[in-house]
């Protein structure tokens, strides 16, 4: 008996509650996403389905967004967490690619084991969310971007966000180490005009 | 191999062999093939080379063949999911020549825009740095005014997107 795909993405979602409701994370049944939100920021963990899916095989990953309020505000985007998906977020991951540089795609069908499909993903998942639940106040998001060049961040985003979070939080020393940083990425890159605007804004 | 070409390529294998067993066989081949790192003899659109056997789409089917050319199992399939399978396959090619040039690339990659989402086909970094993002477009594909409005705007924000296109 073949399965069509969304009843197996949805088996997928459904196993991974098991490990994310525990964690606070808040399921949508229509977009298999979830969501772990608060005033200042917002963690979502969306499956998303290929193209390449068709009736009897999905072919799936697994995403990981960090929304931050603070930096919508300041930077632009999406201005509430309502209905983000996790490529909408300022920094967002795909499950695999801290541990193999490139996010990794599950086929699943009829013959298909979810118990081990959801393991394998839950392993390669878990550090994401983890690093993200840790950067959910401006003021750790901001330690963080200061001392750490965390995974497909783009530098000139780093710097950018640092400096929108330090230039929130009145922290003048942030302030001048992002700026600096933020002016040394422009030196060899073109930078956006949002971000040359927000330096304009705290000069 | 694409997820619509494995698919195929299952049932084109069934109905050739029409046993559990063929069925298994297939199951194993799809299991042995990844999605990303396709140990095809040559990928291009119109044929497949996999294990030996040979996938022929074009004109409305799909031809499973033999070695010595031998149409071994064919159905019909829908020109659009052809045309489909066929824009997989390129998106997924260029994305390997990437990838094998010490690239890291994501495929099908959603971004943000003031226009509504915008879906990347291949997302490419190097060291760290993104590099912007690349649409492939196969045969007559259009690059349509949506797809430009967002990318403009994306653009705005340092995002370039360059449009890649083949054709048989």
């Amino acid at each position: 008996m073949m399965i069509s795909r969304k009843p197996v993405i949805q088996e997928i979602a459904l196993r991974l509650d098991d490990h994310l409701t525990p964690m606070g994370f808040v399921r949508n049944r229509k977009t298999v996403r979830f969501c772990l939100a608060d005033s200042a920021s917002c963690i979502v963990v969306e499956l998303q389905k290929s193209a390449k899916s068709n009736a009897e095989t999905a072919i799936v990953a697994a995403n990981v967004g960090l929304w931050n309020s603070t930096l919508s505000k300041r930077i632009g985007g999406p201005s509430q967490s309502d209905g983000l998906g996790a490529m909408d977020c300022q920094w967002w991951l795909r499950a695999g690619q801290i541990e193999d540089g490139q996010g990794r795609w599950w086929t699943a069908g009829a013959a298909t084991d979810i118990t081990a499909l959801v393991g394998d993903m839950w392993s390669l998942l878990a550090p994401i969310v983890s690093l993200f639940m840790s950067l959910r106040s401006d003021a750790d998001f901001l330690r963080y971007l200061l001392t750490i060049q965390g995974p497909f961040l783009d530098p000139m985003n780093r710097w950018a966000f640092a400096f929108a979070l330090a230039c929130a939080a009145g922290d003048g020393d942030a302030q001048n180490t992002a700026r600096k940083a933020l002016e040394e990425v422009g030196k060899t890159r073109t930078l956006p005009v949002g971000y040359r605007m927000l330096l304009q804004a705290a000069a | 191999m694409s997820g619509a070409v494995e698919y195929l390529f299952n049932e084109l294998l069934h109905q050739h062999d029409g046993t559990a067993a063929g069925q298994r066989r297939a199951m194993q081949l799809s299991g042995y093939y990844d999605i990303y790192d396709p140990p095809l003899e040559g990928i291009y659109p119109e044929t497949l080379l996999v294990g030996g056997l040979t996938v022929k789409a074009g004109q409305g089917l799909l031809s499973l063949l033999a070695t010595d050319g031998a149409v071994l199992a064919q159905r019909e399939v829908a020109q659009v999911t052809l045309n489909q399978m066929a824009g997989n396959a390129f998106r997924d090619e260029i994305a390997g020549l990437f990838r094998a040039a010490g690239y890291q690339v994501e495929t099908e990659v959603t971004k943000w825009t003031i226009f509504g989402r915008r879906v990347i086909d291949i997302d490419v970094w190097k060291a760290g740095v993104n590099l912007g993002g690349i649409e492939t477009k196969w045969g007559g594909a259009v690059y349509n005014a949506a797809q430009q409005a967002k990318d403009a705007w994306l653009k705005m924000g340092g995002y370039v997107v360059n449009v890649v296109r083949g054709g048989p």
